[in-house]
């Protein structure tokens, strides 16, 4: 049993600026902190992120010194840390089956045969926006069924190769425990090789490598306690492929678990060319890019991210540079739309971008993918920037709100009307407006770009304007202002950054038992000043995700 | 209102444990059919535009008399006007089910309106595996009529899973149809190709010896596996087995119904999505047409979109995203619009029929022998309410169901009504109830 007492501090600030709308009687957003206490810990991180945004208390209504706001959080969130190293919670995840990417790049280092997985599997359930959440990865007979018939593809084709063409007995069962060590990433007992090799026996070499491809011990990951289960939890989230045989044989030496090992192993691993996983799946699931790949500007879009979020992990530079990179990677339908001088060459290259295209914001796969078919829509983009980069999605609309083709239509008096005057009517609205006044300065700031992510100085009604205020009072101005507003809110930007970066690689939604490690992953990052590898290696060797995730099992 | 909710959703509990206790019953009541009943039901979703006050007047879903003398020409159903007489148009019913229960479930419509289509159950809201909305009315035939072939049913889809899910919801409910039981939401597929493999695999004409083998061999390995494993690592094996049980059912029925004729023409299509949403979809018919032809499964559902995509359909002639447009802010211009998109979308539905119409067996057609379910668990997609929801079926249950009418229900009549009046004229005259229905909706009068 632990008790924690609320300190003057925290007291103090909850009865002078929380209580009159979170009390018993009120219930302001069904929350009350009548009784406060930190061992509520799922209330208690609400509040630290509301307070830490700024959005509580709210600044329209009531001044806080934002000093004593942040004393107060500094505490509250000392006082989870503690209360969470005193009992450190086990949190229970079931294995996780390998979704369709590892599938593919699992089956593709075992066999060498690069299938075209998507066209055997049904998509993946995703939760948190990421394919990766284990308890959203349920089994069904269709499901079955696919990686039968994948797995009698991919064996058909490894077949034709050398080493495994013309196989004589012998033969065949040197490749098959070889196989089967691969495919069961070290668990792989002299029972399951002999099982397989009695199988061959039976059916031959083909049938036993589509066995091979059917086994829970290939399709699951168990979380088992040890190195072995640590050495594919690593390469998973690095490269979302099986542990290579160098990464393997420290884990069956009993060494992966020691610090400086990890450390190393982390090193080599996001040097290699698989660590492009995390750009086409960690930071393509994050930014929200979906299936931006139906033209080929399209994809051109969604490489230039890939290549520029690759390029923050293989340089190890600074996440803060996702916001402020003076650098992009452009191809010659990107350098038109842009309108930057086109290069010679063909194929993407690195080039020094204007400020009004640095970093993400100004990229066209983001502007691109929150905008309608129609128009820009300052709503989308707003919400992308709350939800995506500082970690507070809006609440989702009231259902019975006006649009705002209800409200504000495109022609008024005669007079065409930009998009941001239609959405300042509409704003008007005391019902839309408590929410869009968050929402939409966000969006605003960057409607100097069209609906493909194009410069425009004017739009149907006349001059863009890109001015605007955030949420607690901050000027905005253009693509520039919004990049000061973020880097200013740092906190919120990392903070957002680590969970998502944490929820790919554990596999599991997080709990509020869990902010501690966030917390102290960014402070270890911040050290070292956000470099990429600080948050990878942070996470690496937080006890979370070291420790088997069904400890209970055992 | 929170009331009624809240009491819905606990009836509607009940009944959905009620429903599943029945099933093993299904088999033993399902009577023998000629001939063969098939069922597709497709999900439209986010509503249509005569669901709003402005749509019910100018009849833009559902024509403006009832009984046998209705006129088309001013609804989002006139492409279908051929086949008038194969159409059971069920208007002015509601789907209380899906609107929230509490106050943190206000807003979240778009995140569990699919779940709600077929099931007809409250879906409880929640991110993690203790996912709970109800048997799909697909499923419960799927359990008694499915039996008979080898895929017991079917689930597809045309857009991606990628986004549009959340606010506590598990993206399952926005994902799936399809529930085999209350927290079995069943994955749906969008890529051809692999539909065409799924149903060529039990089409016959070659031999099953090396996947039997294969099954046999993993049924072993996973019996020893299970002795020395822990308990969520059990669990996973246990559901890994179950399915491996009926991938080897299936294969036995294929084996038993031997070699089937596949039509000419229909070849494997590439893998991929097609990029035009008409031929997506028409591929997609043509799959269910080989699927159903072939009897290799009898139930099919199909999801033909989700809630909340900024898609345009070109071929519509509506340039705006399809939920901007669906958001049409009660302006009849907008609405005018909306049913012209809609209109696009059963306009497609007309190539099925057409399809269904041309197969003779017994001496009717397919269509006559099929019943098409087309609807909606959302009804005015502007203010996301789920009442006078757009509805209609379409063939003839092998005589079951007349066809060429207009039925208006009474007000607050919930679509279980229906579908529960569907279930009985698919053979299941003994179920009490359906969803939150206890009184079937008669849909020959």
């Amino acid at each position: 049993m632990i008790f924690v007492v609320l300190s003057l501090v925290l007291a103090d600030f909850i009865a002078d600026h929380c209580l009159s709308c979170h009390s018993d009687q009120s219930k302001a957003g069904g929350l009350t902190l009548a009784r406060f206490e930190p061992t509520l810990a799922a209330v208690a991180e609400k509040v630290i992120r509301k307070v830490r945004a700024g959005i509580m208390p709210p600044p329209q209504s009531r001044k806080v010194d934002p000093a004593e706001s942040l004393k107060f959080v500094e505490e509250l969130e000392a006082t989870m840390d503690r209360q969470v190293a005193k009992a450190s919670p086990s949190i229970i995840k079931p294995p996780s089956r390998l979704n369709v990417a590892e599938y593919r790049n699992s089956v593709k280092s075992l066999l060498g045969v690069d299938l075209d997985a998507a066209g055997f599997l049904p998509a993946d359930t995703n939760s948190n926006g990421f394919d990766t959440i284990a308890d959203a990865q349920a089994l069904s007979t269709t499901l079955l069924n696919g990686y039968l018939r994948a797995a009698s593809e991919a064996a058909r084709i490894a077949m034709q190769q050398p080493g495994l063409r013309g196989c004589n007995e012998p033969c065949a069962k040197r490749q098959i425990e070889r196989l089967v060590k691969q495919a069961y990433r070290g668990f792989a007992t002299p029972n399951d090789i002999t099982e397989i090799q009695a199988f061959l026996a039976t059916v031959g070499l083909q049938a036993a490598i589509r066995a091979i491809l059917m086994s829970p011990r290939f399709l699951y990951r168990s979380d088992q306690a040890g190195d072995i289960s640590l050495a594919s939890r690593i390469s998973y989230f690095l490269w979302s492929a099986p542990p290579d045989a160098d990464l393997l044989r420290l884990a069956q030496s009993g060494v992966l678990h020691e610090p400086e090992v990890v450390l190393k192993e982390v090193k080599r691993m996001l040097a290699d060319q698989r660590a492009v996983a995390l750009s086409k799946r960690f930071a393509g699931q994050w930014l929200r890019l979906g299936e931006l790949n139906a033209s080929e500007l399209e994809k051109s879009m969604r490489t230039e991210t890939e290549l520029f979020f690759g390029s923050i992990v293989h340089e190890d530079r600074s996440v803060l540079e996702l916001l402020t990179a003076p650098y992009s990677f452009v191809d010659a339908r990107l350098a038109k739309l842009y309108g930057l001088p086109s290069s010679s060459s063909s194929g993407f290259k690195r080039r020094t971008m204007p400020p009004s295209r640095g970093g993400l914001l100004g990229q066209a796969s983001i502007l691109a993918t929150t905008s309608l078919p129609e128009r820009t829509s300052p709503v989308l983009r707003g919400k992308w920037v709350m939800e995506v980069l500082l970690g507070i999605p809006p609440p989702p609309p009231p259902p019975n709100v006006p649009s705002l083709e209800d409200t504000a239509k495109p022609v008024r008096n005669g007079v065409k009307q930009t998009t941001r005057q239609r959405m300042e009517l509409h704003a008007k609205n005391p019902r839309c407006n408590s929410c869009h006044r968050m929402i939409d300065p966000l969006g605003l700031a960057l409607e100097n770009f069209d609906t493909a992510g194009a410069w425009r100085d004017m739009e149907d009604g006349g001059p863009v304007n890109d001015a605007g205020e955030m949420y607690d009072g901050q000027k905005l101005a253009g693509i520039e202002g919004l990049r000061q507003a973020l880097l200013a809110r740092q906190d919120l930007v990392m903070l957002s950054f680590t969970e998502n970066l944490m929820t790919y690689a554990l596999g599991r939604r997080l709990e509020a038992s869990d902010m501690p490690t966030v917390r102290n992953v960014i402070r270890q990052s911040a050290s070292q000043n956000y470099r990429f590898s600080a948050f990878v290696n942070a996470i690496a060797l937080s006890p979370t995700f070291r420790r088997s995730s069904n400890v209970l099992d055992r | 209102m929170y009331l009624t909710g809240k009491k819905l959703s606990r009836r509607s509990m009940l009944r959905g444990a009620g429903a599943v206790l029945l099933l093993p019953d299904l088999d033993a009541m399902a009577p023998v059919i000629k001939p063969r009943v098939r069922l597709v039901c497709v999900e439209m979703v986010h509503g249509a535009a005569g669901s709003s006050k402005y749509g019910i007047e100018s009849n833009l879903w559902a024509p403006a008399k009832t009984g046998r003398d209705f006129d088309l020409s001013s609804t989002s159903l006139k492409s279908l006007a051929g086949f008038r007489d194969s159409l059971t148009i069920v208007s002015n019913t509601d789907v209380p089910t899906a609107e929230a229960d509490d106050i943190r479930e206000f807003g979240g419509d778009h995140y569990r309106t699919s779940s709600v289509f077929l099931t007809q159950a409250h879906p409880k809201r929640t991110e993690g595996p203790d996912l709970e909305a109800g048997i799909s009315l697909d499923q419960v035939c799927a359990q008694s009529l499915g039996n008979a072939c080898p895929i017991p049913s079917l689930q597809l889809c045309i857009e991606g899973a990628d986004q549009g899910c959340g606010f506590g919801y598990s993206c399952v409910y926005t994902d799936c149809i399809s529930w085999a039981a209350a927290n079995k939401p069943l994955p749906m597929i969008r890529n051809p190709r692999m539909v065409f493999d799924e149903l060529h695999s039990v089409l016959g004409g070659k031999s099953w010896k090396e996947d039997k083998s294969i099954l046999d061999w993993l049924k072993d390995s996973i019996t020893r596996l299970r002795l020395d494993l822990g308990a969520s690592d059990q669990a996973r094996l246990a559901d890994y087995l179950d399915h491996v049980r009926q991938v080897e059912q299936r294969i036995q029925h294929a084996e038993a119904a031997g070699a089937r004729q596949v039509p000419k023409g229909l070849v494997r299509p590439p893998s991929g999505i097609p990029a035009s949403f008409a031929e997506h979809v028409k591929l997609m018919f043509d799959l269910q047409l080989l699927a159903l032809t072939t009897d290799a499964t009898r139930v099919i559902s199909f999801k033909l979109g989700r809630d909340n995509p900024n898609r345009s359909y070109p071929g519509s002639g509506i340039r705006a995203g399809f939920h901007p447009a669906s958001h049409h802010g009660d302006r009849p211009d907008r609405i005018q619009e909306f049913a012209q998109l809609n209109a696009y979308h059963v306009g497609i539905l007309r190539y099925f029929l057409e399809k269904l119409q041309g197969v003779k067996e017994d001496g009717a057609s397919l269509l006559d022998n099929s019943l098409i379910l087309y609807g909606s668990g959302m009804g005015d997609s502007n203010e996301h309410k789920h009442k006078s929801v757009p509805f209609f079926l379409a063939g003839h249950a092998g005589g079951k169901i007349q066809g060429g009418r207009h039925i208006r229900a009474t007000r607050y009549t919930s679509l279980a009504d229906a579908m529960l009046g569907v279930l009985h004229n698919l053979g299941l005259e003994q179920l009490k109830e359906f969803g939150d229905s206890e009184r079937a909706l008669g849909l020959n009068g």
